[in-house]
């Protein structure tokens, strides 16, 4: 790390752009404006937040740029405020029925865009004013209405980012002036040159490519959307790179200082992302690293290893990085990735070329773009530049179906009736009969989510349009299915919780007959009091999901199966399908809390299981025990994706080598995402004793890293949790 | 030659699976109840008699069971030690196969001491040299040369402890004298070995016997590592726990890093 690395990182740690920020109350609207159409609106409100937006330069910088103003300018009018009712959530999750686009809708009512791949590269490679350019040749030839607006807003949006940038290059020539070194002043030069070139044209260079991303990545942040992937950046700034080092343009060193002043630079908004109170960390920065090329080869390049050491380097929460085994992936990139894991800081995580591959192909996306799958957000699977995914639209929570099987298709706690009611327990005498009717309140509930999402309309975007395939190239926004793929993405929740449950049942109940169901219902309903004998029995007597058990695997697999099934054959408003994944972002903890006690001997309130994993201390047999349960799964069902989550102590893994051959055996095993937290459970009761002195201690707690210290006290819990079971 | 007996079985207090200490890769080590000797640092006292053991409980304890041991029907005492069946140890170990195969690594038999339960361990790692899969034992290598023989036959590796030089003093501390478990280390030609020493301060690590233990590994021609085992003060803990009599070595504090830095030092030399 250089000497300008550590102070600009020490400089982002310290927070010291916070005092470029301001606050202003900006409207578009006038008499003038109010006729437009609301796209042209949102372009203007853009355009104006950008030219409101005061720009900064601070010293050592290398890549520049921030947001330093937050929220769009008012833009919609009264008389259309409120026409989708709010449906905000603590924290964003609800537990019924709730799909991600209530997570931020705009005054209308309408879902702002979140954890959409945007394509880069057009960027990068066309520049902005060339699809200025062409969108301005559309408006001329456009009959449609819709398109000319649409055109227009791309017209609007396009330059105005490109006036942004010009600022920039205004302001660092500002600075260059007034520099009294000379080394900074030739600098600074330097930056307003790159800034007067992009994003407005093609970069040509390494560090235009890094200049070009980072305004292009905040601009979508500025439009409003969030969670914010990166996608497979080691193949699209590839080319950049090894030409600059082949012509000598660059030394690896510079070009390395280049690379870690853009991952500082991605560290700045972590507190501006979504949600109220905003949802500090979950800004959905994943990188993409290795897989393979078109053509079945390995992609891994120097870049890829550039990336990972950055990281190490850094040890900073953003980006995240994920990376992609496959066939041919190289051992060394293996190792690499094994000795980032040792580092505590829960990346990178890891995707099954192998699997996710054909799942995606079988849920109709082509081969080519199948092989250029990159995560969105946390794990969701999706395709760069192509897709309008909605990968994280709504949450299908098991372990309530069962509450509702148990209890007449309520809650326990509510005497609303939620679910079916399909008759009291008292009449249920067989196993097959309660699964059948468990079967029913999953597909009940399903169906409702998939209402919920097809009610959802999503707000114009014109900015991250631009950068998708078939969005410019027909006139559509992406918000009216413009781009190629538009499906959408739903979460299987507490797989394991309700497996372990049913299969508690099945066997307390109907084959030891040592309780009947309506006597369980009454333990349940009373949350266990003066039964803690029965619970004992359940927790330790039935077998659980995540211990390489036969029973408990194969009956999570058929409720795997099933919801899956049940998931996929649903169709959307857009022309798209559902495509189920098997992961739980952080509702196991906050929708936990408003479920009541379940049947494996968890209590009510308690978080339930976390994403394909084991429920939490209920996997005794190790890690190898784990991954068996997980790929006996019909991964390449959960199409949206699925993963499992590992957890060992430093001492565990002493070895890269060690950790490296188990990622292999697991790839080799068919599993199809994982990541591995390595932490050690003690270090982390002093953080919570002596939080002032553990501020930069990284965990991971669903997807994506935050500083242990700014968790809430259930969630330190659970993390620590976590860890000691073993 | 012994013959394979289906119905063999074989009493185990513990299988770890995920094993990283025990040898290369990642392992699964079986530990085998019984051991001929008692020493007096030993780790695993639950590991001492070849049988199974009903251990009052002193208070209520929330530690996890294992397969191996399983709470008494009233809850107030474990019950250490559970019998297998060979059939199913090998499906056991051999579940994590892919593991082992990408790891380089396989299984180990340790304990107590796995020569005590002889045709069960040489069932056992035939059974996993018939899958290729590799074996390890950890041993005293207190046993008859014409058994230890039987079981280095389907071993790939051996750790073997080596705890003493002085015959007087290896039986005051383990309860057994160590010419014969010299002579059987002697006589291993076709195993890799990986020597393990524990330093058990003022009880071993006298200069005398490094300087001798020293000595006696150069004429050793397998040795492919040497690894200290620093005495552990949790094995008291264990000793509370398990209601196993007086712990012998009360308040003794592990040797410090330099000292095993030093120790290290003089038996590579
Ligand atoms: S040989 Fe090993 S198991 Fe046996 S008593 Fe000694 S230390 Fe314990």
């Amino acid at each position: 790390m250089t000497d300008r690395i550590k102070r600009l990182r020490g400089r982002m740690l310290d927070k010291t752009h916070f005092a470029f920020r301001t606050e202003r109350n900006l409207s578009i609207l006038s008499e003038e404006t109010k006729g437009k159409p609301f796209i042209i609106r949102k372009a203007l409100a853009l355009k104006k937040l950008l030219e409101e937006m005061p720009v900064f330069i601070q010293e050592d910088e290398l890549i520049v740029g921030g947001r330093t103003l937050f929220g769009l300018p008012e833009y919609t009018k009264e008389e259309e405020k409120n026409q989708i009712p709010r449906q905000d959530e603590v924290l964003g999750y609800g537990d019924i029925f709730n799909t991600a686009y209530n997570l931020c809708q705009d005054e209308r009512g309408y879902g702002e865009f979140n954890g959409v791949l945007a394509g880069y590269d057009r960027i990068l490679n066309s520049g902005l004013k060339k699809i200025k350019e062409r969108a301005s040749l559309e408006v001329e030839k456009a009959k449609d209405k819709k398109k000319r607006d649409f055109y227009q807003a791309v017209e609007i949006v396009a330059d105005s980012a490109i006036n942004f940038a010009f600022r920039y290059s205004q302001e660092a020539l500002r600075l260059a002036e007034d520099s009294e070194d000379k080394e900074r002043k030739e600098e600074l030069k330097k930056i307003a040159e790159v800034c007067q070139k992009v994003p407005a044209l093609p970069a040509s260079s390494f560090g235009e490519a890094l200049q070009s991303l980072f305004f292009s990545h905040l601009i979508i942040w500025a439009e409003g959307h969030f969670v914010v992937p990166l996608g497979r950046f080691d193949q699209y700034i590839y080319p950049f790179y090894k030409k600059d080092i082949e012509e000598k343009a660059l030394s690896g060193e510079e070009a390395f200082e280049l690379l870690e002043a853009l991952w500082i630079k991605l560290n700045s908004d972590r507190d501006k992302t979504h949600g109220k109170p905003n949802f500090e960390g979950d800004t959905g920065q994943t990188l993409t690293l290795g897989g393979q090329t078109a053509d079945g080869n390995d992609a891994t390049n120097p870049l890829s290893y550039l990336c990972l050491e950055a990281t190490c380097q850094l040890k900073m929460s953003e980006p995240r990085v994920m990376v992609r085994f496959h066939k041919k992936t190289p051992e060394e990139f293996i190792k690499k990735c094994a000795e980032l894991m040792k580092m505590e800081m829960g990346f990178p995580t890891i995707c099954n070329d192998e699997v996710i591959i054909p799942a995606l192909q079988t849920a109709g996306y082509s081969e080519e773009d199948a092989e250029d799958y990159c995560p969105a957000g946390c794990w969701e699977i999706s395709v760069s530049g192509k897709a309008d995914d909605r990968t994280n639209s709504g949450v299908i929570n098991l372990p309530r179906c069962l509450e509702w099987t148990l209890n007449n298709g309520k809650n326990y706690s509510d005497a609303e009736l939620l679910g079916l009611d399909l008759g009291d327990v008292k009449e249920i005498e067989t196993f097959d009969q309660l699964y059948q009717t468990f079967k029913k309140e999953v597909s009940y509930y399903i169906e409702k989510v998939v209402e919920n999402c097809n009610r959802a309309v999503f707000s114009p975007a014109p900015f991250l349009s631009l950068m998708m395939e078939n969005c410019l190239e027909n006139g559509r926004d992406l918000s009216e299915a413009g781009s190629k793929y538009n499906n959408t993405g739903l979460l299987i929740n507490g797989l394991a919780t309700a497996a372990d449950s049913l299969l508690s049942i099945r066997k307390t109940v109907f084959e030891e007959k040592r309780l009947t169901l309506p006597e369980l219902k009454t333990i349940l309903l009373s949350n266990y009091e003066n039964r803690e004998d029965i619970r004992q029995y359940l927790l330790n007597k039935i077998p659980k999901y995540g211990n390489g058990n036969e029973e408990a695997d194969s009956l999570a697999k058929e409720v795997a199966d099933y919801s899956c099934e049940e998931v996929s054959k649903h169709k959307n408003n857009r022309g798209g399908s559902f495509k189920p994944g098997i992961f739980t972002a952080g509702t196991f903890v906050f929708v936990g809390k408003k479920l009541g006690a379940s049947p494996d001997g968890r209590k009510a309130g308690e978080p339930f299981s976390q994403n394909a994993s084991p429920a939490l201390g209920r996997d005794k047999n190790g890690p190898t025990a784990v991954i068996h349960s997980f790929t006996k799964l019909n991964l390449k069902k959960a199409v949206n994706g699925a993963i499992v989550d590992l957890k060992f102590h430093p001492t565990a893994v002493s070895s890269a080598e060690k950790l490296s051959s188990f990622l292999k055996s697991l790839f080799h095993l068919g599993a199809m995402q994982f990541h591995a937290n390595v932490i050690d459970s003690n270090l982390l009761r002093e953080a919570q004793k002596h939080p002032e002195q553990y501020q930069n201690l990284l965990v991971r707690i669903w997807g994506f890293s935050v500083y242990f210290v700014t968790l809430s006290r259930d969630f330190q819990d659970h993390v620590i949790g976590r860890m000691e079971h073993r | 030659m012994l013959r394979p007996d289906p119905s063999l079985k074989v009493l185990l207090f513990d299988i770890k699976k995920f094993a990283v200490h025990d040898g290369p890769g990642i392992r699964t080590t079986l530990f085998m109840k019984g051991c001929p000797l008692r020493c007096i640092w030993c780790q695993n006292p639950e590991g001492f008699n070849l049988k199974q053991e009903v251990i009052p409980l002193k208070k209520k304890w929330n530690g996890n069971t294992n397969e191996c041991v399983n709470f008494s029907a009233d809850g107030n005492s474990l019950i250490h030690g559970k019998w297998f069946t060979i059939k199913e140890i090998t499906k056991k170990t051999t579940a994590d196969r892919q593991f082992y195969l990408d790891s380089g690594g396989g299984v180990t038999l340790s304990g107590g001491e796995p020569l005590m339960q002889l045709e069960g361990a040489v069932s056992i790692l035939k059974e996993l040299k018939k899958k290729r899969i590799h074996t390890a034992i950890e041993t005293s290598g207190y046993a008859k040369w014409k058994d230890f023989s039987c079981v280095l036959e389907y071993t790939d590796l051996v750790l073997f402890d080596l705890k003493h030089m002085n015959p007087n003093v290896h039986r005051k501390l383990t309860g057994v004298p160590n010419e014969l478990i010299l002579e059987n280390l002697s006589k291993i030609s076709g195993n890799e070995l990986i020597l393990r020493i524990p330093i058990i301060p003022g009880y071993n690590d006298s200069q005398e016997n490094i300087r001798e233990t020293a000595a006696f590994i150069k004429k050793l021609k397998n040795v492919k590592q040497i690894e200290l085992l620093p005495y552990n003060p949790l094995a008291e803990a264990k000793y509370n726990l398990h209601n196993i009599d007086q712990y012998p070595l009360k308040g003794l504090k592990p040797p410090t890093p330099e000292r095993l830095k030093e120790i290290r030092e003089k038996l590579n030399g």
